[in-house]
């Protein structure tokens, strides 16, 4: 009995060793799998039954300043404000936009096999504030940011941010009206504009990099060839974004007007553009090296979004600050406090609203150097088909801005001409290019 | 009702109907799928002098707007072939105009000795033949190359003001001057063959070659009594009024017939390389042409004599008018010279991440006219000599504090400072260049000067302030002051004064036309 006993025990004692080996070896894999949780939700099941609760109200109606109130506390207070009074925008008939089901956006294959595949690689500086073998990889580089801690996850939110690659290679025309609200004029620019992305890829071939040799270092060509307003119709440019965090980006124009190509400062990013409430920081609401700025993230918030947005559905009257018609959604965005480090620069924070599920700036909101409100703008998002693999890519197809200190806004467009191209010629972003396309 | 009643009533009323109907609208037209597209600006432009002469005024002129120019440039682009491999289009350029001063201003034409010589009047009042089209070419894109056959125009500068190597098209300033007008509105358009190569090789080099195969055209200069041209005679002189026109319009007059006009041994050409290295764009360029501005033969001085003087003696003798001649010998040449130059221009980051371009040239052969000491009146030859030149440009942006936020919605200035500098080789104190308007005190090889340019917008760009001039040293300058008004797309309003000044005998330029300037635009 006892012998059989003993065998029993020595038995269990085996099998609860092999047990215990397999567990160790298989927990960090499991562990593994149940942290990378991507691609994203917005909502966990239990949120997502509330909001779907709050839809059966809501959704597909049509909000004014008759019932804005009602739905406030998902609007920024400043957008809030501006319809439930619009007559502080010269628009007495008040604007509107519509509210729509909370659609879940699910990143590309391409998207989700190299955030699987790079993001264990990432290495960052001792701070954990900058990435450093940035060339390198591709996809979210932190699929799950460290909320915890709102130093490190703001920061992780910016750099997924960054690495948003925009579906690689996309094209669209934009159409930008700048307004005078007071007198109801406007002037309209409009410009062809593509971006191409050398490193990080995740949708279009050759991935993650463009060129095996990418000896000038560049991450981002961005080209635009505008057409409105008259004085500047043909006039072409393009701008190179370094890999090096250091560098300022390299820029031509030709300027039809002088007929001449000339190399233009792009250091100066807090500079207005022509006359609109952006300065060059502000394009896709944010567009500079991540290391610019300290981010801190401050918590979730839920708000009403355009991310399902048909340009074609909005209804806009010259002159007018705001287009009826936008489709908006409840998400529960992340929120993050940005500041930059150059402690003269024109605005004292930024707060981004980022949505969880593709890392775009939803909205933004932004206050001076005396830390008074002052701009809120909100980018409109619509998913479109990559020309490379046929799935949908969410991509900004519009841009609401709004000066509050001024009264004054502006109202980007974008006509999605294409995303996920595969044949961009590299040579747009050439001297040699603007030279010949210069009348 | 007065014809210059009629005038300003209908000038006041296109004011009133144009501020009341700004409405926005689309900007270039574009036709046919967009294989077709036309812009333009149709332009009214103004300047009413408030600075003359009480002579000059009680003589030659009824009102001080003596300068009132209708205008438009409309180009089309056609794209005749559009595909990736290949593209062929053609552009085409048009222009006219037409100074209405003399219309409504009875002694700008009228009577013997009018403040615009009949000689010149039609010739500059308003577009004409050539002078219609601006431009008017094929262009052909394959892969590396392009190649451009027809009229065009070409710019190969970088600074502002002067031309310090954009030399290959003459310039017309019979109504334009630069710092007012574009560049563009007041260059000749050229035909010519012009093809561009990108290469593969390190700086990516990009070569250029521009052949113009004997087509023409001198430099266009002011008329006499016109705004930008020089003051009709104010004095009871000798021969005047027995001569319905100034030596100077006799010179000019003469010159502009002695010009080749298109013939094969006029060729011309130019190379231009393009390159990038240690972070500085560059070109290099070389040109061998014909040189735009008229020279006087020796045989100038006894031509004149027995054309001009001799009738305007006769004149006197007789008291009656007579009217010179001119000679069929030529006594102006177009002499060839050849030019070196090249620009470069790069971002400073350490200089306030400012824009630097700097345009050099050495013109080999340039021709010189020589009179004793210098004098246009004691011109004796021609002679050619070396000059070297060049222009060193800076641009910056800056934020004004407590300006530039307040008011201009943080759109920062725009400031551009060049300074040019110029030297003739081989000086000898008999060469004529005081008066050529090349900023040279009289009997010295070396000219000096500075030009900016300040550029505000306000107002999110409603409005902007431009603040253009330059200064040379010889106590010459000229400032130009100008607000426009941007309500829309389509309308420009603009407002300045332009003023001029010159304390050298010598070299006086404009030193008299200081005026208002009014000018309203439709761009589309």
């Amino acid at each position: 009995m006892r012998v059989r006993k003993s065998n029993t025990i020595l038995r269990l004692l085996r099998v609860s060793l092999i047990v215990f080996a397999i567990s160790i070896l298989a927990v960090p894999v499991m562990v593994s799998a149940e942290q990378l949780n991507f691609p994203l939700k917005a909502y966990t099941d239990e949120e997502l039954t509330k909001v779907r609760e709050w839809e059966k109200t809501w959704a597909g109606k049509k909000i004014d300043k008759s019932n804005v109130g009602q739905i406030k506390e998902y609007l920024l207070e400043s957008y809030a404000g501006v319809y439930a009074k619009p007559e502080v925008w010269f628009e007495p008939e008040g604007f509107w936009f519509t509210i729509a089901p909370y659609t879940r956006k699910i990143e590309t294959k391409g998207m989700i096999e190299a955030t699987n595949k790079y993001h264990t690689q990432v290495k960052t500086d001792a701070n954990s504030e900058v990435i450093q073998n940035y060339p390198d990889i591709a996809g979210m580089p932190f699929p799950n940011p460290d909320l915890s801690d709102p130093k490190k996850g703001g920061n992780q939110i910016a750099w997924n941010y960054d690495f948003n690659t925009h579906g690689d290679a996309y094209h669209w025309l934009r159409t930008g009206p700048s307004l005078t609200v007071q007198n109801h004029t406007e002037r309209v620019s409009s410009q062809d504009m593509y971006e191409l992305y050398y490193v990080s890829r995740v949708d279009v071939d050759p991935k993650p990099n463009l060129l095996k040799d990418n000896t000038k270092g560049i991450r981002r060509g961005y080209f635009i060839h505008l057409f409105k307003p008259p004085e500047f119709i043909n006039t072409r440019m393009f701008n190179l974004r370094y890999l090096d965090m250091t560098k300022s980006d390299d820029g031509y124009m030709w300027y039809s007007q002088f007929r001449r190509i000339r190399r233009i400062s792009t250091a100066q990013r807090t500079d207005s553009i022509d006359g609109s409430d952006l300065i060059y920081d502000d394009e896709f609401l944010w567009d500079g090296h991540i290391i610019r700025n300290t981010y801190k993230y401050i918590g979730r918030k839920e708000l009403l979004c355009a991310r399902h947005q048909d340009i074609k559905q909005l209804q806009r009257t010259s002159g007018h600050a705001m287009p009826n018609g936008i489709n908006r959604e409840r998400l529960n965005t992340l929120v993050v406090e940005v500041t930059s480090k150059d402690k003269n620069y024109i605005y004292k924070k930024r707060v981004w609203y980022v949505d969880p599920e593709t890392y775009y700036i939803q909205w933004t909101e932004i206050y001076d150097q005396l830390d008074r409100f002052w701009k809120c703008f909100e980018n409109w998002t619509n998913p479109e088909k990559l020309e490379s693999t046929g799935e949908m890519k969410s991509v900004i197809c519009g841009t609401q801005m709004m000066d509050f200190q001024r009264i004054h806004c502006g109202i980007s467009i974008q006509e999605c001409k294409g995303v996920g191209l595969t044949q961009v010629d590299q040579n747009m972003f050439t001297i040699s290019n603007l030279q010949k396309g210069g009348y | 009702m007065k014809r210059k009643d009629i005038f300003l009533i209908f000038m006041l009323f296109a004011f009133l109907l144009c501020t009341a109907g700004v409405k926005p609208a689309r900007a270039e037209v574009r036709l046919a799928d967009d294989k077709i597209i036309l812009n333009g600006t149709i332009k009214q432009t103004m300047l009413f002098r408030t600075q003359m002469q009480q002579e000059e005024y009680n003589r030659y002129h009824k009102t001080h707007l003596d300068y009132n120019r209708f205008s438009y440039v409309i180009e089309g682009l056609f794209k005749i072939k559009d595909c990736p491999e290949e593209q062929l289009n053609l552009f085409v350029g048009t222009k006219y105009w037409y100074e209405l001063a003399p219309v409504y201003d009875p002694k700008m034409r009228k009577g013997p000795n009018p403040g615009v010589p009949s000689i010149q009047r039609n010739w500059y009042a308003r577009a004409k033949d050539r002078d219609l089209l601006s431009e008017a070419y094929f262009d052909y894109l394959r892969g590396p190359f392009d190649l451009r056959i027809g009229q065009q125009i070409v710019v190969w500068g970088e600074t502002d003001i002067k031309r310090t190597v954009d030399i290959i098209n003459p310039i017309d300033v019979r109504l334009g001057s630069p710092g007012i007008d574009q560049w563009e509105e007041i260059k000749l358009g050229l035909f010519m063959l012009r093809g561009t190569y990108q290469s593969q090789l390190p700086g990516n080099l990009l070569f250029e070659l521009l052949y113009i195969p004997g087509d023409f055209r001198p430099a266009r200069l002011p008329v006499d009594g016109t705004h930008y041209g020089a003051n009709p005679v104010v004095t009871q002189s000798v021969f005047y009024p027995y001569v319905p026109y100034g030596v100077t319009t006799w010179q000019f007059e003469k010159a502009r017939r002695d010009a080749p006009g298109w013939e094969l041994k006029n060729y011309e050409y130019g190379l231009r390389v393009r390159g990038f290295t240690w972070d500085i764009d560059w070109t290099l360029l070389y040109y061998d042409g014909l040189y735009d501005a008229p020279i006087a033969t020796s045989d100038l001085p006894q031509a004149f004599l027995d054309n001009y003087l001799g009738v305007a003696l006769k004149g006197q003798v007789t008291q009656t008018l007579q009217q010179p001649t001119f000679p069929s010998q030529k006594l102006f040449v177009y002499p060839r010279y050849r030019m070196i130059g090249g620009t470069a221009q790069t971002v400073i980051p350490a200089l306030h991440n400012s824009v630097w371009r700097l345009e050099y040239f050495y013109n080999f052969d340039e021709p010189y006219n020589v009179g004793t000491d210098g004098s246009n009146s004691a011109l004796y030859d021609w002679v050619r000599r070396g000059c070297f030149g060049m222009g060193l440009n800076y641009s910056d942006k800056f934020k004004i504090p407590g300006f530039t936020h307040r008011f201009c919605d943080d759109k920062m200035m725009d400031v551009s400072l060049t300074f040019f500098y110029e030297r003739v080789f081989d000086w000898n104190d008999d060469i004529i260049i005081a008066e050529s308007g090349r900023g040279h005190r009289g009997q010295t090889a070396s000219a000096h000067e500075i030009a900016w340019n300040v550029q505000q917008f306000i107002f999110h760009q409603t409005f902007m302030f431009m603040f253009t001039g330059s200064y040379n040293p010889i106590g010459k300058y000229f400032l130009a002051p100008i607000v426009a008004y941007v309500p829309g797309n389509h309308w420009r309003w603009e407002l300045g004064f332009p003023t001029y000044g010159s304390s050298e005998r010598t070299n006086k330029g404009l030193h008299d036309k200081d005026s208002v300037l009014f000018r309203m635009r439709y761009e589309f």
